[in-house]
């Protein structure tokens, strides 16, 4: 049975986009097939981690949302992108950055169904294990829109006073949604801090399950969206966190 | 710019080359002075002995009058007199020249020589102290860097450099927030005292006010003069050192029978020039002998750049430690009330009433077929 994880924050920049990425590099490196469906249109950065030039991009999720394609056209493979191969594949929905189409993005209820066919088509057509869906940040209607389909929601979220707010917020609209599984992630945590008191207090504070607390690395930092840290690190302890929560959301 | 051939500016500042070509020259000329005299004299000489023997035309037939010969070698005798006293008087005058020639030069040549030895040492300490810094301060530095244990960190910070200055005893003190200098760690290997630091022993001294109950500061103690002016203090001898009350240490050393003498008193200065501690290392002793002697100004450098990196390595530790005691205090503040009025503003609105219930829609319709694919 194939998992729609929904990877969502309250904050542009917690590292979204580069967890989403990761998570889906980890899963295909254990052999599963994977697809990413990139539904943040407003700053798209999924396809520059995998390569994906926007010339080469026949097909967007935009496109799909115009209906001027099928959802298996906009979905690329790039698992050839990547310097490893892999046992299993990875696909890719990219978003456009052009503004003629970017008008066109999730903002209607209408559009949940849109996505739930097209999440569906793809998990059929392409056989694949796991779905992930990068959003939009915050509790913004195109973010909503999304979260309907997920069945798990990946909250991800920094150490600062705006995320502990706009999180507790962002959890209680989800829980309206009546998604099954919410999880966090706790992102650039500086290492100075005890990290299994955040776990406990962060458990405490949204009354849900902590995925991982991943450090705040300089590596992480100089790799600046150009490549796949698990990649690049395949036996960094991050990696093996990230693998751990790779397996642990699939499971 | 004029040039002023008397002033000894002018000379000293000539190279040796130029002295010594200069002093060659003099002596060429004295030598050639000696042999035109010489020549000269000997001239005259033979003038007089031809002038004598034309006057007396007796004397060259050949039978001459004895008074006649008598008198003409009394004049060549005397012209032939005159003529050696010449040669003797410019012979002296040449040899005295000579000598205070050679011995300008010898001393010109000394200080040339002392100025060259001089800098020879010089450049010996300077490479002495680079490579001291280069194998033994940031070695230490490094070391500092890594320690996890403050206390540790601490009695590292005090041993090295004790280790370093060839100090028999040191104090390292911490600033305080009510600025006090506080004891943190106490060694004295002759009194084989250890207080502070993995000891176990801890330190009775109150601690030094940088400011008395008026607000004035307090100079008058050593570390606390270090801590306020920032600037490093060598003391040779504690009892003689004047402005300085030592009457702490002598109370100390009157009942330990132990003889304060030389002090080394450091700031541990930060980045924003605030002091955060005092380093003060006491009696440097001779590596040879033993006996007490002063901190060489070398040491007080060296052990300045040790300082600097030991306070890198307590202000990074510091900032560790407030981090750690935030996260401890890590409130996760949510207003409530706000968090409350937001939710409801989203969930109230037509739109999401509609996506609620879509999703409801979706996710009973997921069920089913995924029902239907297990059956």
């Amino acid at each position: 049975m194939s998992k729609t994880i929904l990877i969502h924050s309250f904050r542009h920049g917690v590292g979204r986009s580069t967890i989403a990425a990761n998570l889906a590099f980890l899963l295909a490196s254990e052999g599963q097939r994977v697809a990413i469906i990139d539904t943040s249109t407003k700053a798209p950065a999924t396809h520059l981690l995998f390569g994906l030039k926007e010339d080469d991009m026949a097909y967007s999720f935009n496109d799909y949302l115009l209906g001027q394609c099928d959802i298996q056209q906009a979905a690329h493979n790039v698992t050839g992108h990547l310097k490893e191969s892999l046992k299993g594949q990875i696909f890719l929905v990219p978003a456009n950055t052009k503004s003629e189409k970017t008008a066109r993005q999730l903002n209607d209820a209408q559009d949940a169904l849109l996505l739930n066919t097209g999440c569906q088509t793809l998990i059929d057509s392409l056989g694949l294990d796991a779905l992930l869906i990068d959003t939009q940040p915050g509790v913004s209607e195109t973010a909503l829109v999304a979260i309907t389909v997920a069945d798990t929601l990946v909250m991800i979220l920094g150490l600062s006073k705006q995320d502990y707010q706009g999180t507790g917020v962002t959890m209680d609209v989800v829980r309206q949604l009546d998604v099954p599984r919410v999880v966090l992630i706790v992102n650039e945590a500086p290492t100075a801090f005890d990290f299994d008191e955040i776990e406990t207090k962060m458990e405490q504070t949204y009354n849900c399950e902590v995925v991982a607390v991943l450090p705040h690395l300089d590596e992480v930092m100089a790799l600046a969206n150009k490549d796949i840290f698990a990649l690049r690190y395949p036996n960094h302890s991050l990696t093996t966190q990230l693998r751990k929560a790779a397996i642990n959301l699939t499971s | 710019m004029s040039k002023n051939f008397f002033s000894t500016q002018y000379w000293g500042r000539l190279s040796i080359t130029t002295k010594f070509t200069l002093a060659v020259v003099v002596l060429l000329a004295l030598v050639a002075l000696m042999a035109l005299t010489s020549f000269l004299a000997l001239t005259s000489v033979r003038r007089q002995t031809e002038a004598v023997l034309l006057t007396n035309p007796q004397s060259s037939q050949p039978a001459l009058e004895m008074a006649d010969i008598e008198d003409a070698r009394r004049q060549i005798n005397q012209t032939g007199q005159s003529a050696t006293t010449v040669l003797l008087v410019t012979i002296a005058v040449t040899v005295i020249l000579a000598f205070f020639i050679v011995l300008l030069l010898n001393k010109s040549i000394t200080r040339n020589i002392n100025r060259l030895t001089n800098a020879a040492t010089q450049l010996q300490e300077e490479k002495k102290r680079s490579d001291n810094l280069l194998n033994v301060v940031i070695p230490i530095g490094v070391a500092l860097s890594a320690e996890q244990n403050f206390d540790r960190l601490l009695e590292k910070i005090l041993l090295e450099a004790k280790s370093f200055c060839h100090a028999d005893a040191g104090t390292l003190y911490l600033r305080t927030e009510n600025d006090n200098l506080n004891f943190v760690i106490v060694r004295n290997d002759s009194l084989n005292i250890a207080m502070g630091g993995t000891s176990g022993n801890s330190i009775d001294f109150p601690p030094v006010p940088l400011f008395n109950t008026t607000g004035k500061p307090n100079h008058s103690n050593v570390a606390a003069h270090v801590a306020l002016t920032g600037d490093s203090i060598n003391i040779p001898d504690a009892y003689r050192a004047e402005g300085f009350n030592f009457s702490g240490t002598k109370d100390f050393d009157q009942t330990t029978g132990y003889r304060s003498t030389s002090f080394l008193t450091i700031p541990l200065k930060n980045a924003r020039n605030y002091v955060v501690g005092v380093l003060q290392l006491i009696n440097a002793l001779d590596q040879n002998t033993g006996q007490i002697v002063a901190f060489s100004q070398s040491l007080e450098q060296i052990a300045a750049s040790l300082s600097s990196l030991a306070t890198v390595a307590l202000e990074a530790y510091i900032r560790e430690q407030n981090l750690r005691q935030e996260i401890q205090q890590l409130r996760i503040e949510i207003d409530e009330v706000k968090r409350q009025r937001q939710v409801t503003e989203i969930v109230e609105t037509d739109f999401f009433q509609d996506l609620q219930a879509k999703a409801r829609n979706i996710r009973r319709r997921g069920r089913s077929s995924r029902l239907e694919e297990s059956e």
